[in-house]
């Protein structure tokens, strides 16, 4: 039997769903649900090996609750505003501090405005190398192993966009980040961990992953045309000692080596 | 919701978010990564649940469609070539060429139609568990999965299975 003709084939009717195995296991089954749940579980060994399965996948991960803070967008952040002052007991202040809140966007849209100057600090790219349930700081120029997975955190400098982008010896280039968006950083003025990890291949030698601050979405294309513009040596890029790419942008960089 | 109410939710949906998107991409470096953006992407949007579904139903959907969006990028990012992202190694259950069949048929089909597919035929959940956490009546629900069931009958036709 085929593979489709296999998926059409659906469990036993009577059988635990996904879904209401995973309610089962956090507890969200209603009172009447849950005790037929408990009771299909005594008699049906495929769904009690399908819990016991589910329940060791997990191992010791948990999301990073202050990453998930740091990466709230604009957005929400609004919304929460917004339900917050529509309480009755707000109200009130708020309608007082009104004049305030119309007058000091106003005021900071004046210090945005094109050609305004802002001052920023500088950029930077840190590399850490996942490891069982966290991650630890990369060293410039460690040598790393194909399978190793590694993140980047960056500090943008007050800059508003960042593209990650990693270069071979030999010239091969990829995009790391943004892999979709337009690689916008909510909060410019810190360190901030990117999303997304790389699983290193098995190609040896020398890498290096430069990450380009703008103030506007950066092109693939241009970041691409500058790396095809670094010098080479006999068809290989001298990159122990190319720091940046030939862009009039702030950048910083981190060589790999891959053994 | 305050900051102790996010750490009650991943503590009390962590495991769900992770094992369904390990459950749908495969390999746990991936699926770290993508129930992490689940929980940022419900934290964003915890203002627009309206409490329809529980909690716990809600989040397994965002992760759902989260994961069904990656596998198509991924898909987009292996016809481009790159070979960096995805070399992660699958867990040693995943199958992955079911998942590339039923990757197929989600092209053929639009995506709720496909997301319809995948808890019925996959999760085993019943067209009224269906219904219920997707706020969709039981006729719109067996209507998609008609739907669903004919492109897998074209490809087994066509001899794709």
């Amino acid at each position: 039997m085929g593979k489709i003709e296999n998926m059409l084939n659906r469990r036993p009717d009577g059988c635990l769903s996904e879904l209401a195995a995973e309610m089962f296991l956090c507890g969200g089954l209603s009172g009447d649900k849950n005790a037929a749940a408990e009771t299909h579980l005594r008699d049906c060994p495929h769904c009690a090996a399908m819990l016991e399965r589910m329940e060791g996948s997990v191992g010791g991960w948990r999301p990073d609750a202050g990453l998930i803070r740091r990466r709230q967008a604009p957005v929400g952040l609004f919304e929460r505003l917004a339900s917050w002052l529509g309480r009755p007991a707000v109200l009130i202040p708020v309608a007082a501090l009104s004049a305030i809140l119309v007058a000091v966007p106003v005021l900071l849209y004046e210090k945005e405005r094109p050609g305004a100057v802002r001052p920023k600090g500088g950029v930077s790219l840190r590399l850490f190398e996942k490891t069982e349930g966290g991650a630890r700081p990369g060293i410039p120029g460690e040598a790393l192993k194909a399978g190793d997975t590694i993140k980047f955190a960056v500090q943008p400098g007050g800059h508003r966009y960042v593209m990650v982008v990693n270069i071979e010896e030999g010239g091969g280039l990829a995009l790391y980040y943004p892999k979709e968006g337009d690689g916008i950083i909510h909060e410019t003025d810190r360190e901030t961990v990117l999303p997304g990890s790389i699983t290193l291949d098995d190609f040896k030698g020398r890498e290096r992953v430069f990450a380009v601050f703008s103030d506007a979405p950066l092109r693939f294309a241009e970041v691409s045309a500058a790396a095809a513009r670094l010098p080479r040596a006999g068809g290989t890029l001298d990159l122990e000692h190319t720091e940046a790419l030939p862009l009039d942008l702030p950048q910083a960089s981190v060589l790999i080596r891959k053994e | 919701m305050e900051s102790e109410e996010l750490g009650v939710l991943i503590e009390r949906f962590g495991p769900l978010v992770f094992r369904r998107c390990l459950k749908i991409l495969g390999n746990r470096h991936d699926a770290e990564d993508a129930a992490q953006e689940v929980f940022v992407r419900a934290w964003d949007g915890m203002s627009s649940f309206k409490g329809e579904s529980g909690v716990g139903t809600w989040l397994y959907r965002i992760a759902t469609n989260h994961c069904l969006n990656l596998l198509k990028k991924r898909e987009f990012d292996a016809r481009r070539g790159s070979s960096w992202t995805y070399l992660n190694l699958p867990e040693p259950w995943f199958d992955a060429e079911q998942a590339a069949l039923f990757h197929g048929i989600l092209k053929g089909v639009d995506a709720e139609t496909g997301e319809i597919g995948l808890y019925y035929f996959l999760d085993s959940m019943t067209q009224d568990e269906i219904a219920e956490a997707m706020s969709l009546s039981r006729k719109t629900v067996g209507k998609k999965l008609k739907a669903f069931e004919e492109t897998c009958r074209r490809l087994l036709a066509d001899g794709q299975d």
